[in-house]
């Protein structure tokens, strides 16, 4: 399925910006089941801009913005094809995927104190299918979306304490049980295919074959979400959309994050 | 006044077996002063068995606690006169070693060698990257460091000259140079190298006897450097700092004295059509040829002098955006941009060294912590250098949340030397920094002692600065 | 060549040289006519006599920092010297404060030579006429 995907940020300044420099994540994966067929990434006003992948392969452009400004708008446009994979999530649990650096504990994701509810949560469970399933509806049943009670920089701990929490939260809370259980599992930043509002969250968990699949604990859904990936990463941390900075005497605010996903070929 | 360690170590007189060896080999042949040993690891003691400090060990040993005296001497009149290396805001004198460090001129010529053929190197891995526009390592490390300028890219700076003073680290094992870090954006120090030196020599003369002692040089190198860069015959030249705060102004005003630049701050700089000046108040506004930038961040304290800069109406020294050749990430990779670039890299070693986001590198990192030093990329904050097996728990978690910003080196034993410090000798651990100046290096060396008992030797940690004596 | 940044510092050097110099002044004169330094510190706007210390310390400091942005090696002495005075006992209160004042007058000497002090100035001077002498 061919997509046409729009993403556009704009900020509005107080004072004078005289540098902005911005590292941006906002164009979709190219890797997996998903094939970036054309895409453009800019600001208005424009600013020295350079490419590179980082080192999960996520597609970054960094733009530097010098000229004198107020407002500025980071904006991407691109085609990209999605296929579907083929799924199989009734492998044996548990099971020893060894050394894996989506096991490791990261700035907001430690698997640490979640190490007991995880096996509370899984006795009995004999297959991965099972385990993803159990852990879904556990996040569902203790984290209430409620926007705006936390921020990108809480932690998963904190998000469950809290009991409340966006996408970011439901996704690292996953996350956290997951590999307390050491099972290898990313963060993946990007966008619904039916009339998203903003960018979401949700995860992917590695199998035994070493494929990933896809899980939307915020909205349980499972697999084959036939989402628009933009990013993949430990934790929000490596994915963040666009984060930056910027040189002036006066704030700045984020006003308004536009996300479009328009369905262009079957 | 000045901040040296105190006295109140415990008693080290129990010298463990491998330099007791040493020690006894010294001993049959003279005696010399008792020296306090807080290290534990074995270590080969530079002062007490190069042949090159024979007469200086004598000539110590027989002036004895007089030397103590004139440390005291030393260290008061260097704060006196302001000779300060600020921590945290507060005048502080520089802690000054009076006992120098002998190489010899074979020594220093084979570094030296091997620096100018590095700096070479770093200079083609920049223009590769900002010019030609490919990366000769991978991409991601070069564009995430906070030290890439992506304005510098497609600009061809004055000359094609990017780095044109660096201040290399070196360190010894068994008499052997190795190189730990390049420092490349705006290294300090020289003016210290200078000033122990002329220290030790206006206080303790006698040291130097039978010794032929290379005065320290290479400032006017930097001069010529500058000047050449400029395409100017007499260029006007500022030295930007931003201020009496930074912890080297001492060496700010010492270098704008010796070659008469212009000692500006950022609000002293105006950017106007077709050029860049200096605000005075008696002589209006001065035109300036070259910056000698002794400031990371242009952004904020000079965001037009970059604009100026990439119209061609002022060179800025060294270049903006060479931070990307300084990264620890980057150090890694030097090795194989010499063999890529067909430049020899003989005579210092550099340390085995791994990145971490490469699987199986971080995978051994984690399973044995003990093995390894493990240091940050520069510009990524919290701990800079740590030696895993003194804090392995937290610092091991540290590098498990962002592994790629880390490398790992070898453990390796360095040399140690003998520095007076109170009323006692006591071995410690120092390195030397070289400063290269594009295709020279002067002989102004500086030398930085760790504090007694530790590996670490940069001021901001304490310790103190040695005279470097090239004879022969 | 003068920048303006350094002018700055030179303006605030002197203010704080002179603030110790009347500090010290001040001090002097209430000790002689049976004023406590408490009431000295009050109408400096500070809590008691202690404080009145603190104030002299902090004005050295800005002070050095002011002078060691321009200055060379023989300033910086007089300057520390001035610091020596600064931590001296203050036992004989006459004595302390008349030390800060000689040592305020040292530096202002040692400033005045360091901006002026160009060798003797020249001048016109009328030549020695030869006289005839002869018999």
């Amino acid at each position: 399925m061919d997509y046409r995907v729009v993403y556009r940020s704009v900020y509005e300044y107080e004072a004078d910006v005289i540098v902005n420099e911005n590292t941006t994540r906002i164009v979709p994966y190219d890797g997996d089941n998903q094939r970036l067929l054309e895409h453009k990434v800019d600001s208005i006003p424009q600013g020295y801009k350079t490419y590179f992948r980082d080192i999960f392969d996520n597609i970054v452009y960094r733009i530097k913005v010098t000229e004198v400004h107020r407002r500025l708008e980071i904006y991407s446009d691109s085609l990209v094809r999605v296929d579907a994979k083929a799924i199989r999530v009734d492998y044996d649990f548990p099971f020893d995927y060894g050394f894996n650096q989506f096991l490791l504990p990261t700035r907001l994701v430690d698997p640490e104190p979640f190490q007991k509810i995880a096996i509370e949560l899984t006795k009995g469970a004999k297959s991965l299918g099972e385990v993803i399933e159990s852990i879904v509806e556990f996040v569902r049943g203790r984290i209430k979306y409620s926007p705006g009670a936390t921020d990108v920089n809480t932690t998963a701990y904190d998000a469950f304490k809290l009991g409340k929490g966006v996408c970011q939260d439901y996704t690292h809370v996953t996350l956290a049980i997951l590999r307390a259980l050491k099972i290898p599992a990313r963060y993946v930043m990007g966008v619904v295919n039916d009339t998203p509002r903003a960018t979401h969250a949700w995860v992917e968990v590695m199998m035994p074959d070493g494929t990933y699949v896809d899980v939307d604990p915020t909205r349980n859904r499972f697999y084959n979400l036939g989402y628009v990936k933009f990013a993949i990463g430990r934790d929000f941390a490596d994915v963040s959309p666009v984060i930056g900075s910027f040189v002036s005497s006066g704030r700045g605010q984020l006003k308004n994050v536009l996300v479009e996903v328009r369905k262009v070929a079957d | 006044m000045s901040q040296l360690p105190s006295e109140a170590w415990p008693n080290a007189n129990s010298i463990q077996s491998s330099s007791q060896e040493i020690l006894k080999v010294i001993r049959i042949k003279y005696k010399h002063v008792k020296i306090r040993r807080m290290i534990k690891d074995r270590t080969y003691n530079e002062f007490l068995s190069d042949p090159i400090n024979r007469k200086l060990l004598e000539k110590v040993t027989s002036l004895e606690s007089k030397i103590h005296d004139l440390s005291r001497l030393v260290n008061l009149q260097a704060y006196m006169e302001g000779f300060t290396f600020y921590t945290s805001s507060r005048y502080r004198g520089t802690p000054i070693d009076v006992i120098p460090r002998v190489i010899s001129s074979d020594f220093y010529l084979e570094v030296s060698n091997y620096l100018i053929n590095r700096t070479l190197i770093l200079n083609r891995l920049i223009k590769e990257v900002y010019q030609e526009k490919s990366v000769p390592i991978p991409d991601w490390i070069v564009k995430t460091t906070p030290f890439f300028k992506p304005e510098m890219v497609g600009f061809s700076p004055p000359k094609g000259m990017y780095v044109y003073v660096n201040g290399a680290d070196i360190v010894r094992i068994n008499g052997e140079p190795y190189i730990l870090e390049d420092n490349v954006r705006v290294p300090s120090g020289i003016a210290y190298a200078y000033k122990a030196f002329e220290y030790v020599q206006r206080f303790l003369p006698d040291l130097s006897e039978g010794y032929a002692v290379k005065e320290p040089s290479g400032l006017e190198y930097l001069y010529e450097t500058l000047r050449y860069a400029s395409g100017s015959k007499d260029p006007v030249i500022a030295l930007l700092t931003d201020g009496p705060l930074n912890s080297a102004y001492f060496e700010h005003r010492f270098i704008s004295d010796r070659l008469g630049l212009v000692l500006a701050e950022p609000k002293d700089i105006g950017v106007k059509q077709g050029e860049v000046v200096v605000k005075t108040l008696d002589e209006g506004e001065v035109h300036v040829d070259v910056i000698y930038r002794r400031i990371e961040d242009l952004d904020v304290l000079t965001p037009e002098l970059m604009k100026a800069y990439l119209r061609g109406w002022v060179t800025i020294a060294n270049a903006p955006g060479v931070g990307i050749a300084d990264d620890k990430a980057t150090f890694v990779w030097i090795p194989y941009l010499a063999e890529r670039y067909g430049i020899s890299l003989e005579g210092v070693r550099q340390p085995i060294t791994i990145c971490l986001y490469e699987r199986d590198n971080l995978q051994k990192v984690i399973n044995n912590p003990a093995s390894y030093v493990i240091k940050k990329r520069e510009g990524y904050g919290g701990i800079g250098l740590s030696i895993l097996k003194d804090d392995s728990v937290s610092v091991l978690k540290e590098l498990m949340k962002e592994y790629e910003n880390f490398i790992a080196q070898e453990v390796l034993d360095f040399d140690t030397v003998v520095s007076a410090v109170g009323d006692s000798f006591y071995e410690t651990f120092a390195d030397f920094r070289f400063f290269t100046y594009y295709d020279r290096v002067a002989t102004a060396v500086l030398s930085r002692v760790g504090v007694v008992g530790s590996r670490v030797t940069n001021n901001s940690s304490g310790g103190m600065v040695k005279p470097v004596w090239i004879t022969g | 060549m003068l920048t303006r940044s350094i002018a700055y510092r030179i303006y605030w050097a002197g203010r704080y040289l002179e603030r110790i110099e009347n500090i010290g002044r001040i001090s002097i004169i209430a000790i002689n006519s049976g004023i406590s330094l408490d009431s000295v510190a009050k109408g400096y706007g500070l809590e008691g006599q202690k404080e009145l210390f603190d104030y002299i310390r902090t004005s050295f400091e800005y002070l050095r920092e002011n002078i060691r942005s321009f200055a060379g090696e023989r300033l910086m002495i007089e300057v520390n010297e001035m610091e020596l005075r600064i931590n001296s006992s203050k036992e004989d209160l006459l004595g302390y404060f008349n030390g800060i004042i000689s040592s305020t007058v040292s530096l202002g000497n040692a400033l005045e030579s360091y901006f002026n002090d160009r060798g003797s100035p020249l001048r016109v001077r009328s030549q020695q006429e030869n006289q005839p002498e002869g018999k």
